[in-house]
């Protein structure tokens, strides 16, 4: 099924330490982490930031075929990036020439760090949903903007959009499904069609998924407003954001792997 | 036999830790032309399950055997086609799954992706409206711009126009009004009866079936908890209460009339006029065998 594939945007309940985290310390170091991976450009740094990224996704308690398959479904942008390295760089020893196509040594190396970091960059990113519940990241993100509000950024309205795209993902996916059965009953299976064909009977899955998320959104809105809900206005809090010591350290570890790989040439 | 459930078990996500399993071995089988109601309180399984009669859904094991097709784990899903053009699968909310521009495309879109001529499928969907009562007018209306019952009627006949072998509905009468239900359900109960179409029919309200269902099964916890006629049901008081269903009433009255009337016959026309000729018989028989009024009202 199609929603098994999707890893990405998805929470795990493993009760580890990494879900008792502060959503805000989870999120700014996921930030770092992207810098250092930028930053990291020798085999060295890399290898220095994979142990320790795989040392923190272990400790998750995750299956590691869940980082598998949350890298899966770019793994054809990981080979483009891997072959476009491959051909386009020239530094180094030139070792093959094959009409137009040369690959020299440091393509080669490059390519490989190319497509490592990237995979990297993925898996652990998605430790961040895999561990954090919808709601909580919510928060996080709504904490992390509140220092922005005086550029005149809202983090409720900003927050209250991403918690209903959040919620809305897996409802339309399984309309989307519902739509996907009810059309191949009607003898629209789309896997047993050629791809012109395909075309036309996308019409039949798109025209109702889109009709069925409008009736979604109108239907939200009005139960918002029948509750008297107004963006903005105080509310009180089921769950509060606390600071622990644990954030801290867990932050500083960051900085601290990011301060080696600039130390490490 | 129409369809054959053999020792089948359902888990969604399989293998992985967020298996769930919604079926456990069931086997049941559905004669042809037979008129089967399903029940079973939210969760029980019971979409799951009519999903596997057309091979939407695959048993995680045992077989499925459906007319002449049989469906096992881990099959290829390709060359289904057959079997579901003989197979008209509603879902619920039907009227979520219209597309198209109009009602006659969008009738015509099954039996047309099942291979019929356009002046067949025509003819197919003319015939579907009329067997829901809906004017041939409305073929060029726009499906979007009927009412919410006119659209699930609509719905239900582009799965009608497919002219399948075996019907299943799931909770198709849900929110239509009485009078449209009780000619849904007529109009199925004439399918079954005059055409020979085999119907399943998933459905929370017992009572309105009872009338037209051969047999009922109930689904409990993606177990089958009941197989059998209406009327084995009536000896089943303790799982309804177990299931949180309200016995029939139908089956209230079946049961009061023998607690008071023991060793009499239950009328042979079940509908409410059948029931008042009964009665009214039962009573002018009393009266005939005992000629004193009081001493008969006590006998009966």
């Amino acid at each position: 099924m199609l929603v098994d594939k999707v890893m990405f945007g998805r929470y795990i309940k493993t009760d580890s330490w990494l879900h008792k985290m502060d959503p805000r310390a989870k999120i700014t170091s996921m930030f770092l982490f992207v810098v250092i991976i930028m930053i990291a450009h020798s085999l060295w740094d890399l290898l220095l930031v994979t142990s320790f990224a795989i040392a923190i996704m272990a400790s998750s308690k995750i299956p590691a075929s869940f980082f598998v398959k949350a890298v899966r479904p770019l793994r054809f942008l990981i080979l483009f990036l891997f072959l476009f390295q491959l051909f386009f760089h020239n530094q180094g020893e030139l070792l093959v020439e094959l009409g137009p196509i040369s690959i020299y040594r440091g393509g080669i190396l490059l390519a490989f760090l190319t497509a490592w970091r990237m995979i990297l960059l993925i898996s652990f990113t998605s430790l961040l949903t895999f561990t954090t519940a919808p709601l909580t990241l919510t928060k996080g993100v709504e904490g992390i903007l509140e220092p922005f509000r005086f550029l005149g950024v809202s983090p409720e309205r900003l927050g209250l959009m991403i918690s209903i795209s959040l919620r809305f993902i897996p409802t339309i996916f399984e309309e989307t499904q519902k739509i996907l059965k009810a059309q191949a009953s009607r003898g629209a299976e789309l896997s047993d069609l050629p791809w012109k064909e395909k075309g036309k009977m996308l019409m039949s899955l798109l025209v109702p998924v889109t009709v069925g998320a409008f009736r979604r959104a109108e239907d939200l809105v009005n139960s918002m407003e029948a509750r008297g809900f107004v963006l903005g206005a105080p509310r009180s809090q089921y769950e509060t954001l606390t600071w622990k010591v644990t954030d801290t350290v867990f932050l500083s570890l960051f900085f601290a792997i990011g301060l080696a790989t600039l130390l490490i040439i | 036999m129409a369809i054959v459930f053999h020792n089948v078990t359902h888990a969604y996500q399989a293998g992985s830790m967020l298996e769930e399993t919604a079926l456990q071995n069931i086997s049941f089988s559905l004669d042809s032309g037979s008129f089967t109601a399903l029940i079973g309180p939210s969760g029980s399984g019971k979409s799951t399950l009519i999903q596997h009669c057309n091979g939407l859904l695959l048993p995680t094991s045992g077989q499925v055997h459906v007319m002449d097709f049989t469906l096992e784990p881990n099959q290829k899903t390709k060359g289904l086609r057959e079997l579901r053009k003989r197979i008209g699968l509603v879902f619920q909310f039907p009227e979520h799954q219209l597309f198209a521009e109009t009602v006659e495309q969008e009738i015509t879109f099954g039996p047309k992706n099942f291979g019929a001529t356009k002046e067949e499928a025509l003819g197919l969907a003319k015939q579907a409206l009329h067997q829901l009562d809906l004017d041939e007018s409305i073929l060029n209306k726009n499906p979007f711009q009927l009412s919410g019952g006119q659209m699930r009627k609509v719905a239900i006949a582009s799965i009608l126009a497919m002219d399948p072998d075996i019907l299943i509905l799931d909770e198709p009468t849900a929110t239509l009004d009485p009078v449209s239900r009780r000619e849904l359900l007529s109009l199925l109960h004439r399918l079954c009866k005059e055409q020979g179409k085999t119907i399943l029919l998933v459905t929370h309200r017992l009572d309105e079936v009872l009338a037209y269902a051969d047999k009922v099964m109930v689904l409990k916890d993606g177990r089958l908890a009941f197989h059998g006629t209406t009327e084995e049901l009536s000896n089943q008081s303790s799982m309804f209460s177990d299931l949180r269903i309200r016995i029939p009433s139908m089956l209230r009255l079946q049961q009061a009339y023998r607690r008071r009337f023991p060793g009499h016959p239950l009328p042979t026309d079940q509908s409410a006029e059948g029931w008042a000729k009964h009665l009214g018989e039962q009573i002018a028989l009393c009266k005939m065998s005992n000629g004193k009024e009081e001493a008969g009202e006590e006998l009966c």
